[in-house]
This record gives C-alpha cells, sequence and structure tokens, in this order.
C-alpha cells in the first residue's frame, strides 16, 4: 500500500514536469504569442516594450523562463501577464463554482447513468430498452452550448423558473446556490448520462451470463438480490474508472463551456478566458490542477477497485 | 429401482404412492427459438430419479443432459424457451411452477453443481458468505453471525481443511477442489434432498476429481442425497452411478443398470461411447536411432513477481531435461500447473527460458537471437488446445492455411491450391476453403489447426492437449490422423496431455512432471505398466476406468465409426456434409516446395 502510494506520488511529479514544460512550449509557438507586445499596449514605444522584456525577464533563453515560472508557481506569487493580479488566489476563488458544479453533476449522472442503465439492460430489446436507447443516443449528441441555451430560455427567461446563470455560493445562501447550479449540473450530466447507461446496460448483461449468476438463482435467491447483490455490483467496476476520471477532468476546469454558458465564473471560464488571452501562468496552474485531479482521482479509483474486487492487489 | 432398470422410455404409469420415486420426469421437451428457427434441445426425455440413489446422464456435447438438469431448476425459462411434459419433485410440479415456488425449492429441495468452480463462485464474495446467502434466504430468521457458523461446519463436513479460517477466503484463495467442494457444502446447506451435478468434475485435475467424486459417494451414504450426475465421461460413473441414462441429439436412447449399461450396452450409441474409453489396440513403440532432433538440457523458466518484490519468483520449470528422437512421439503428463505447457512453449521459445539449452537438429534455440527465431521457427509447428479459440473467427479456412503456406514462401496461386490439398490431407473436403471457423465442428476445427501446423512440413510438432477440448467419440479419428500424418512425413511429436487414453495411444515415450521437474522418463508401456514413481502410480490410479471384466473389445461395431455419431442438433446442417472419411491421401508436393 505504502509501496503503491509512494510511486503514484512519483508519477504525479513526472506528469506535472511532462504537462508543464509542453504548455509552456506551446505558447512559444503560438504566433503574435510575445506577451510583452501585448502588456505594452498598443500605443508603446519599442523602448517600453523593451523594457517590460527586461522587467518580466522574457530577454532570458527559455528554460531560464520556466524555471522562474515554475518557481513562482511552486511558491504561490505567480502574477498573470495580463491582468497581472495573483494567479493562485484567483484560482482559490474560482474553485468554489467548479467543484459545487463537478460534485453535484457527478452524482446526478452517476446515479442516473446507473439507473437507466440497468433498466435498459433488464428489459433489453424490449421497449423500454428502446425509448431508452433513444434517449440515451439523444442525450449523448447533444452539445452543452445548445442545451445551455434551450434551458437559459425557456426556464430562465421565458418562465422565470430560475435564475439566468451566475454563482451564489453555498454558505450565503443555500437556496440560491441550488437553483443557480440546477441547469448547469443537468446541462452538464446530459451527455454523461447518456453515456453511462449505455455502458453500464452492456456490463450487466456481460454479468448476467456470468456462471456465477447463474449459481445465485440456482440458491434460491430472489431476483432483485441476485440483480443488486451479484450482477449490479460486478457491473460496476468498469463504471467507476470513468467517473472518476470524468470528474477529475471537471474540477480541473474541463467543463469549460457549461461554466461560460452558465457564467459561473469557476476554473473552466477562468482558462477560457486566460487562453484567450495568451496569458500563460494561469494556463499552467491549470493544467498542473488539470493533471493533478486525474492522478489523485485515478489513485483514488484504484484504492476503489481493489476494495470492490478481492483478486486486485495494489502493488 | 430394479424395476426402472429395465425400462428404457417411460414409466409405469400407475405405480403405488408409496414407491414413487423422489424425482419423476417425464415427457420433458424443451426447445429454444434462435435466429435460425427453432432448436429441439431436449426431446421427450423421461426418468426417474429414486431416494439415495445415483443416476447418471451420460451424453456428448449438445445432447441436451445439461439443458434437462437445467430446466429442472427453472434456469432455462424465458421469453425464447419452450417448455413442455413434466417434472415431479414428491409431489411437487416443477415445470410449471410458479417463480416463487421454484425459488423455495432451489437451494432448499432441489441443489446443484456446475462444471467450472472456477467461474460459478461470484469472485467478489467470501466462500463463506456465498454459503450464508444461500441458508437466509430460505430461513430468514438465522442470523448472519449463526449462517456463517454453520457454513464453517459445512466447509468442515466436505473436508476443506482449516475450513473455520476459509470461511473468510475469497474464491480465487482456494483450488480448484476446494471450490469445488464449497459448491458441495452450498447443495448440503439445507439439507437439499436431491443435487443435480452437471459435469462436476470435467474441470478439475485426475487426483482431484477422483476425490470429488469420493465426496459425493460420501453425500449418498451419509447424508442419504439423491444425485443426478451429468457427464460426458463413462470412466467417472463407473464406480458412483446405480444407473446410467445415455442421452443422444435430445433423446435417451438407453437406459438401465450400471451393471446392464457397461456389461450388455444395447444401443449402437452406447457401445461407440464406451468404445471410445476403452484402452487403445497394443501398438509398435519407435525406438529412433541416431542423433536426437530435439534436446531439452536443464532448462528453467521462472516468472518473477512484477517490480521485483523481494526477489520472489515461482519456478516454473526447474531444471528440464530430455530428448525426441526422429519421428518418435514424447508425451508429457501431468497436472495442471506442473510446467507442462511452459515446457511446450518455452521449447518455441513462446517463453523466454531462464536457464540451460533447447537444441533443434543441433541450432541452439534458447540462446538464438530474437530475429534469428522466425528461421528457427519454420522447422516447428504447434496445435492448441481449443481449436475455436486459435483460429481467427474473421478469416476464411482456406485464407488460414494459404498464410501459412505463404509464410513458406510459396507463391498466392500455389499456396491456394495448396491450402485445398491440406485440407484433403487432413479428412476434409477442399471446399472447406470458403468456409469460417464457426461453420465447423470442434473436430473439424482440431483438424484445420493441424492442417495449419503441418503446412510447413516442420521437422518437430507441439501439440498442447491437442484433443482435450473435443467430445470422447471423435478423439479417436483425431488421434489416428496424428498418428497417420506423423508416418507421412516423419516428424516427431511432442504432445502434452492431462490424460492417459490419450498418451497411451500416441506415445512412444512419456514423461510425467511435477512441480516443474519431470520426475519419470520412460517407454510408455513400461511407464504404464511398471510406474516407479509415486507420483506416477497416484496419477494412474486416480484416472476413471472402465469397471473390473468389461472388456471394450466385445462391443466393437464395425458398421457404426465414432466419426459418424458427431452430430448433434446444432451440428446437423454441419452433417450433411460431413467429413469425408478414409485414409487422408498424402497431397501432391506442390506446396511442399
Amino acid at each position: 500500500m505504502a509501496v503503491f502510494l509512494a510511486r503514484r506520488l512519483a508519477a504525479l511529479v513526472a506528469v506535472l514536469f511532462a504537462i508543464t514544460v509542453l504548455t509552456f512550449l506551446i505558447f512559444q509557438a503560438i504566433p503574435n504569442g510575445d506577451p510583452a507586445l501585448r502588456m505594452a499596449g498598443r500605443l508603446a514605444t519599442p523602448q517600453q516594450v523593451q523594457d517590460i522584456r527586461v522587467q518580466w525577464g522574457f530577454d532570458k533563453p527559455i528554460y531560464v523562463q520556466y524555471a522562474k515560472t515554475m518557481e513562482k508557481v511552486l511558491d504561490g506569487s505567480v502574477i498573470s501577464y495580463t491582468q497581472q493580479i495573483n494567479v493562485e488566489q484567483e484560482i482559490v476563488r474560482d474553485l468554489p463554482p467548479t467543484i459545487s458544479l463537478a460534485l453535484g453533476a457527478g452524482v446526478i449522472w452517476l446515479v442516473l447513468g446507473v439507473l437507466l442503465g440497468l433498466l435498459s439492460a433488464m428489459h433489453a430489446g424490449r421497449l423500454l430498452d428502446r425509448v431508452l436507447t433513444v434517449f440515451a443516443l439523444t442525450g449523448i449528441s447533444m452539445p452543452v452550448f445548445f442545451l445551455g441555451a434551450i434551458m437559459l430560455y425557456w426556464l430562465g427567461y421565458k418562465w422565470g423558473l430560475l435564475p439566468l446563470g451566475g454563482y451564489v455560493p453555498l454558505t450565503s445562501d443555500p437556496w440560491g446556490w441550488f437553483t443557480h447550479m440546477l441547469m448547469p449540473w443537468i446541462a452538464l450530466s446530459i451527455v454523461s448520462i447518456g453515456v453511462y447507461s449505455r455502458v453500464l446496460r452492456a456490463n450487466v448483461l456481460d454479468v448476467m451470463s456470468e456462471d456465477y449468476v447463474r449459481t445465485a438463482r440456482a440458491k434460491g435467491l430472489s431476483e432483485r438480490r441476485v440483480l443488486i447483490h451479484h450482477v449490479l455490483r460486478n457491473s460496476l467496476m468498469g463504471i467507476v474508472t470513468l467517473w472518476g476520471l470524468d470528474f477529475a477532468w471537471v474540477i480541473g476546469g474541463g467543463a469549460i463551456l457549461v461554466e461560460s454558458v452558465f457564467n459561473l465564473g469557476g476554473v473552466g471560464q477562468y482558462a477560457a478566458q486566460s487562453i484567450g488571452r495568451l496569458d500563460v501562468p494561469p494556463v499552467m496552474v491549470i493544467t498542473m490542477l488539470v493533471a493533478c485531479a486525474v492522478v489523485v482521482l485515478s489513485t483514488l479509483v484504484d484504492l476503489a477497485y481493489a476494495l470492490l474486487d478481492p483478486r486486485v492487489r495494489l502493488s | 429401482m430394479s424395476e426402472l432398470g429395465e425400462d428404457s422410455h417411460g414409466l409405469p404409469p400407475d405405480r403405488p404412492a408409496v414407491q414413487r420415486p423422489l424425482l419423476e420426469v417425464r415427457e420433458l421437451s424443451v426447445s429454444f427459438a434462435t435466429a435460425n428457427g427453432p432448436v429441439q434441445a431436449v426431446d421427450g426425455v423421461s426418468f426417474a430419479l429414486d431416494r439415495g440413489e445415483v443416476l447418471a446422464i451420460v451424453g456428448e456435447s449438445g445432447s441436451g443432459k445439461s439443458v434437462c438438469a437445467m430446466t429442472l431448476m427453472g434456469l432455462t425459462r424465458g421469453p425464447n424457451t419452450t417448455i413442455a411434459g413434466s417434472a415431479q419433485l414428491e409431489d411437487r410440479e416443477l415445470i410449471g411452477a410458479s417463480e416463487a415456488q421454484l425459488r423455495r425449492i432451489r437451494g432448499a429441495q432441489l441443489a446443484m453443481v456446475f462444471q467450472d468452480p472456477q467461474s460459478s463462485l461470484n469472485p467478489v464474495y467470501r466462500v463463506g458468505d456465498q454459503i450464508a446467502e444461500q441458508i437466509r434466504a430460505h430461513k430468514p430468521l438465522v442470523s448472519h453471525a449463526q449462517a456463517i457458523e454453520r457454513a464453517g461446519e459445512l466447509m468442515e463436513q466436505v473436508g476443506i481443511p482449516r475450513a473455520r479460517e476459509r470461511v473468510r477466503s475469497y474464491p480465487h484463495e482456494l483450488s480448484g477442489g476446494m471450490r469445488q467442494r464449497v459448491m458441495i457444502a452450498m447443495a448440503l446447506s439445507l439439507g437439499a434432498k436431491a443435487l443435480l451435478a452437471d459435469e462436476p468434475t470435467t474441470a478439475l485435475d485426475v487426483t482431484v476429481q477422483a476425490q470429488i467424486l469420493t465426496q459425493l459417494k460420501q453425500l449418498r451414504e451419509q447424508n442419504g442425497m439423491s444425485i443426478l450426475l451429468i457427464t460426458h465421461d463413462f470412466g467417472v460413473v463407473a464406480d458412483i452411478a446405480d444407473r446410467i441414462a445415455v442421452m443422444q441429439a435430445g433423446r435417451i436412447v438407453e437406459q438401465g443398470t450400471a451393471e446392464a449399461i457397461f456389461h450388455e450396452p444395447q444401443h449402437p450409441y452406447t457401445r461407440s461411447l464406451l468404445q471410445a474409453l476403452a484402452p487403445p489396440a497394443a501398438r509398435r513403440i519407435r525406438r529412433p536411432q541416431g542423433a536426437p532432433l530435439l534436446e531439452v538440457e536443464d532448462l528453467r523458466v521462472s516468472y518473477g513477481r512484477r517490480g521485483g518484490g523481494r526477489g520472489v519468483s515461482v519456478q516454473a520449470l526447474d531444471g528440464v531435461s530430455l530428448t525426441v528422437g526422429v519421428g518418435e512421439t514424447l508425451a508429457i503428463v501431468g497436472e495442471s500447473g506442473c510446467g507442462k505447457t511452459t515446457l511446450l512453449r518455452s521449447i518455441a521459445r513462446l517463453i523466454e527460458p531462464s536457464g540451460g539449452a533447447i537444441r533443434l537438429q543441433g541450432q541452439d534455440l534458447a540462446g538464438a537471437p530474437r530475429r534469428k527465431l522466425a528461421s528457427l521457427r519454420r522447422d516447428l509447428g504447434m496445435v492448441f488446445q481449443d481449436p475455436q479459440a486459435s483460429l481467427n473467427p474473421r478469416r476464411r479456412i482456406g485464407r488460414t492455411l494459404e498464410r501459412a503456406l505463404r509464410a513458406r514462401g510459396l507463391g498466392r496461386a500455389e499456396a491456394q491450391l495448396g491450402a485445398g490439398q491440406l485440407l484433403e490431407w487432413v479428412g476434409l473436403k477442399a471446399a472447406y476453403a470458403t468456409r469460417f471457423p464457426h461453420e465447423l465442428s470442434g473436430g473439424e476445427r482440431q483438424r484445420v489447426g493441424i492442417a495449419r501446423a503441418l503446412a510447413g512440413e516442420p521437422r518437430l510438432v507441439l501439440l498442447d492437449e491437442p484433443v482435450s477440448s473435443l467430445d470422447a467419440s471423435i478423439r479417436r479419428g483425431v488421434i489416428e490422423l496424428l498418428g497417420e500424418l506423423q508416418s507421412q512425413i516423419r516428424c516427431s511429436y511432442v504432445l502434452v496431455s492431462h490424460d492417459f487414453t490419450t498418451v497411451e495411444a500416441v506415445a512412444d515415450r512419456i514423461a510425467v512432471m511435477q512441480g516443474g521437474k519431470v520426475v519419470e522418463l520412460a517407454e510408455a508401456r513400461e511407464l504404464l505398466e511398471r510406474p516407479k514413481h509415486p507420483y506416477t502410480r497416484e496419477l494412474l490410479a486416480a484416472c476413471p476406468r472402465l469397471p473390473g471384466g468389461v472388456r471394450s473389445d466385445r462391443w466393437v461395431d464395425k458398421e457404426t465409426s465414432p466419426e459418424e455419431q458427431e452430430t448433434s442438433p446444432g451440428q446437423q446442417r454441419l452433417a450433411e456434409t460431413a467429413i469425408s472419411e478414409g485414409s487422408p491421401q498424402r497431397p501432391r508436393s506442390s506446396f511442399s516446395a
């Protein structure tokens, strides 16, 4: 166990190094990416631009620039190029909406995906299965910005049932938090519910033909117990991996579209804005956040695996 | 019981109630609707199981014997299944029973043990919990702790060592034999009156098989349990069954006391099955002269734990030395995990040896660099256990064989011609070239596997359990084919098997392996008749045999060769284009250039 965790920690360091180097290089390669020019403004003289370049260290070799940036990232003093505010404080401020979005949507798509997938499998080939299949495929092919816009128009503007975007902290107004999050949750979950229900349906059908399910029936167990205890338990393994990675993706600001459509002001929205401004430091920090989230979540997934399946040994 | 013995079809209609058997099946029919129309899996089967009796249903794959048992448990019910007839357990009808009624009978009155104990237990729950679950499903008032306590007692009773601790074991932590004992303990847990055992020992090693059969006998003697034993192997039923029913294509073709079936079999199909089990006719042992074709010296293979751990490694092969002469057949026998398959694979360098030498025609294989392997392997052929899994399902048979021939450097046209000739050579029609593997029966597929292995006219052919996935009655045909092909191209065979009947039929010499070592290596007859090593003796003793005094040659039936019996409902369409029998013809040398 200790060895396992130590190895994962080492992997995390390696992943962070690789991903930051890559991100840094990409922004060097982007045309018109010179930050000094952008910071100096449109009316600046060449001398002013040169001053900024020297002042921020943009005249140094690229590996020195990388090292300087990373040093600042690690001691929490990194400043964004365009707004010149502390990036880490900005991200800490943006995390609550993103975590609210990830937790709520993650629970919704997991529960509904499993439920609908199970229902679909139990009725495999019959009417209910076909109807659910159509819904799942519709959900999978529904773009978030489209669905978001539709919901905002009808639920928010026309009928006035839900607020038109924005974020209210849970601590100041729980009900406001809930009503503001409801549409983003739905918009983000729809695709995943579709995917998860299809995956679970296939898993359940696979497990149903396993010999031990036949044994469970031969023992005289009720159909309900066979289904929940023997079939579902063994079908959930694949879903756990999927969920861990999807959740990490949202935490790391992956839900850029949903956050922007509903103006949540989360990490994803910050990422989108920073990329638009070719602002390297925030993008570096956010990619590191994604990488951390993915490595940590996949470690948790593996731990969960070892709990779910006694044959799995962590080593 | 005795009056049933003589009765081969149906039952006397008005039997007094006192004498009613425990389980009475009348005219049971099961058919499944498939995309290709209905398949009649069970077709009017009638039999009776008395209290404390062991009735064996013997038949080959596809005969409907398992469907029969599963139907009694209500496990074949479904929208695509049509079930007719009646099955009464004491005075309760099973066929028409509601799900709720059936559920009370399953596990409590009628218990079942399945073929593969590995897959029959849920891998994610402790075995004790799985037994307890069954107890509590029928007796909700029993607490979990009490049920676990009882599970421990039961596991002890069925002979699991350290049963009280193993209650907390997961299935993968137990051996195959122990897992099957857990299944038996489950069957005992509620004092079921009858046990349906569906091939309970087929997936087990012979020595373990013998132990499980003894355990089943004890169940009958100590618990008075009736057992319906379903198997394809007459050897298994020989000293446990009171009565035997022989099934073929969904029907019971013969039914009688074990004595009668073994000594006076009436139906030709019964005879052909028994004949397949008979020891093969004595054959001349070859003693090759001159330099050996293959020399294996002190071969070692070890599997290290991944990541190095604490230097823990498993010695799969622990210093194996042997030779194989030109044109000779060496058989390697042993139980699962003894290293026999590892040995075979490392000879072909499919597994990297960690030490020792392998010389084929004087050339070193063990130390050869990887890029030279392809040319060295040209003199090697390999036949695998499961022809279904080892043929590419999306490739026509002809293409598979053409590729083997083109690997020898033949042109496209030559290879196409050669593929047809190869098929004829192994006793199939050349027209099979356009078929896909799933369109062939198991025996036919293995013939294709052999054709592929021999396409390059290798000097040495490695055979990994080549007939163990085939029904007994078609095994002999494949074994004979192997013999004929060998004498035609004068290749040597190294054959791995766990089955002494197969080995006896083909081997010149036999090596017995245990724990990664060869414990005894001798000429076939010598080893079978005068085994020296205690482990060899143990293996031979555990082999299921026909009862003493039964002489198989008495009912050798010239008209019904076993090969013609290779029909089951699913295979009837294929049977129309059955294997063209007769001595395989050596193909012209167009592909042997």
